[in-house]
């Protein structure tokens, strides 16, 4: 895998990160960052908790303003944007609380979810006829192929807040490959799902990105899924990069078991490995 | 669960899913329940004047006046729901923009001579417009101070038409050249419901659109709707507009209806009664809005029925001045035990049903045992 490391460097990069610093008061979420994420891969961010890898993903959607540092998308400067506009970017993300709309349906939270891309305005909406209500339907039937591809169909018509937490999560995925997004922005996806499903969820994962022609960047804890799924790991702990490569790589760093299981748990692993 | 291969187990542990089919029934049943129930109301309301006159005889004209307000309070309950039940902005501002309606009403069309049509317009557009000029600032907070900063609002607007009264040196602003057409109690009613109606049906189907769907989804999770683009400042601005420039409507059918506007229109009592309509019809419901507006409209009705004073023990009390304490207490009550309104009485009747012919259905298998 050393062609990625030639390829960061010859190939712009969709995400481009630099010395993205983020503090809250005294606290330091986020410390000179870089990284890049280049199209069309499965980028995985790991680390302890606070390490500052939801922090990077609220800078990019614009819930958390960093005080010093760039973030670029295919060359646009993102902070130079309002929150809302980011999305027409073809930036999709999920949340770790899932976020749904709870009271639509699923079907009309991919068509929310398609409001960046839709033109109808106050006055286009007020009437039954008419190019807004000629959008909605292509926005419906989109919607109704993402829900086929991630095997939710049958819950189309359901309330999204009413379903099972694990279906829910499933919608905001669907909700944000909605978008028709270039990157999307997974936040702790496999959170709560049965050991049995990880491997499948890598699968899916990867055949979403292929079909779709999305890049994932993945906040993930579960070192299977990450393991599996992921062609770039970039460890983060207290809001510095220690270490990125392949997941091979990046996880067997001294630095990196250090700060997952402390000194000594470091020193023992590497025993063992003896 | 995220597969679309076939030989792959449907892992989602989920209960049972409502199947596509069924669960498309159901919110297709749902719809037509929900149409049929606002067709049957349409069909009665048309025919309003004609059973009215039938049933009450003479005082049929006077009764179909209280019926033309309940119509003009649902227009009133609608803009609130706009704003309150779907785009989650507590306001309690709108009884100002009653009273500007009312007032803008009196002053173009009964003491300027203008057409009562221009009239009605000009106070709508007036009221969309102050909506603007106050919308904006009052939306920089939220929650509770929103609430609290435009309830300051109605204070306000109420002394200034007071001003305007005292400086004028009346009591309230009559109008005294009323168009036969609009004082007689049959085409004042059909002209009522006539706009009342249109502006329901371009609501529900505006509701349904992207515009309606950006404001539920900054009610349903703000973060979420920035995530997926919607500029939540222009959406909360905008329903504040639309709700501004309906209840200025409100404001200016009300004004007619009465012949008179006054002060009382931008009140806290007239507050009450708006988040009453919505609330005991249905927060983010239009069915809700009309049923809230019928509610608190035929409320006095009922309470005409109890003696008055009514005396209990030593104490006399006069019914018709506990009516904003009732519609309080019912405000209450709603929020505690329907928070779902009036709206949906359907579905608790339909669970109901179920329970019954479920407990029928165990009985029958229990007696054949």
């Amino acid at each position: 895998m050393s062609a990625t490391g030639d390829a960061t460097t010859t190939q712009q990069a969709l995400l481009d990160v630099r010395g993205l610093t983020v503090r809250f008061g005294g606290l330091v979420a986020l410390n000179a960052l870089d990284l890049r994420v280049r199209e069309g891969e499965i980028f995985a961010l790991v680390g302890p908790n606070g390490a500052g890898k939801t922090t990077l993903l609220n800078c990019v959607s614009g819930f958390v303003q960093p005080s010093a540092g760039s973030l670029t998308f295919d060359g646009v400067d993102v902070l130079a944007l309002a929150r809302h506009q980011r999305a027409a970017l073809g930036i999709g993300r999920t949340f770790q609380n899932v976020q749904l709309f709870g009271t639509m349906t699923v079907l009309d939270n991919l068509l929310a979810a398609q409001h960046a891309h839709l033109r109808a305005n106050f006055a286009t909406s007020l009437l039954p006829i008419g190019p807004a209500i000629a959008e909605d339907r292509r926005a419906r039937a989109h919607g109704r192929e993402l829900l086929e591809l991630l095997g939710i169909a049958q819950y189309a018509n359901a309330i999204a807040g009413a379903l099972p937490f694990g279906v829910q999560k499933l919608v905001g995925v669907a909700r944000a490959l909605a978008l028709r997004p270039r990157l999307v922005l997974l936040d702790e996806p496999a959170a709560g799902m049965p050991q049995t499903e990880v491997a499948q969820f890598a699968g899916a994962l990867r055949r979403w990105r292929d079909e779709l022609h999305v890049t994932f960047v993945l906040i993930e804890h579960n070192m299977t899924l990450v393991q599996s799924v992921a062609e770039t790991v970039s460890v983060l702990d207290y809001g510095r990069k220690l270490a990125e490569g392949t997941p091979a790589e990046a996880l067997a760093n001294p630095a990196v078991l250090e700060a997952y299981l402390g000194s000594a748990g470091a020193q023992e692993a590497a025993h063992a490995e003896r | 669960m995220v597969t679309t291969q076939p030989t792959s187990p449907a892992p989602v542990s989920a209960a049972p899913p409502p199947t596509g089919r069924a669960g498309a029934l159901a919110a297709l049943r749902r719809v037509r329940a929900s149409q049929a129930l606002l067709l049957a109301l349409l069909i009665v309301m048309v025919a309003l004047p004609t059973l009215f006159d039938q049933i009450f005889g003479f005082s049929g004209a006077f009764q179909l006046h209280r019926v033309s307000l309940i119509a003009i309070f649902a227009l009133a309950a609608l803009a609130q729901n706009i704003l309150t039940g779907y785009a989650a902005q507590p306001s309690l501002g709108n009884a100002a923009f009653f009273g500007l309606g009312g007032y803008l009403l009196a002053w173009l069309a009964g003491d300027l001579g203008q057409p009562y049509w221009l009239a009605i317009i000009v106070a709508m557009l007036a009221s969309a417009l102050i909506g603007v000029i106050i919308g904006g600032p009052a939306l920089r907070v939220s929650g509770a101070y929103l609430a609290i900063a435009t309830l300051g609002l109605v204070l306000i607007a109420s002394s200034l038409f007071d001003l305007w009264d005292t400086t004028a040196g009346r009591q309230s602003y009559g109008i005294n050249n009323l168009p036969g057409l609009l004082q007689d109690d049959h085409t004042l009613y059909y002209l009522v419901l006539l706009i009342t109606v249109i502006v329901f049906a371009l609501g529900w189907v505006l509701l349904r659109s992207r515009v309606g769907r950006a404001w539920v989804a900054i009610r349903d999770s703000e973060a979420a709707a920035l995530a997926f683009g919607v500029n939540t400042t222009y959406y909360k601005l905008l329903a504040f507009i639309v709700s501004a420039a309906l209840t200025g409507l409100a404001g200016a059918l009300y004004a007619i209806w009465a012949q008179t506007a006054d002060s009382s229109m931008s009140s806290v009592d007239q507050t009450i009664i708006f988040l009453a309509m919505i609330v005991v019809g249905g927060l983010g419901s239009i069915l809700g809005s009309a049923l809230g507006a019928l509610f608190v409209g035929f409320l006095p009705l009922l309470l005409g029925q109890v003696p008055s004073p009514l005396t209990v023990g030593g104490l006399s009390i006069q019914v018709s001045t506990l009516t904003t304490g009732i519609y309080g207490l019912l405000l209450l009550l709603a929020l505690i035990f329907f928070p779902a309104g009036l709206a949906a009485i359907r579905d608790h009747l339909g669970a109901l049903a179920a329970r019954l012919t479920r407990a029928g259905r165990s009985a029958n298998t229990g007696g054949a045992a």
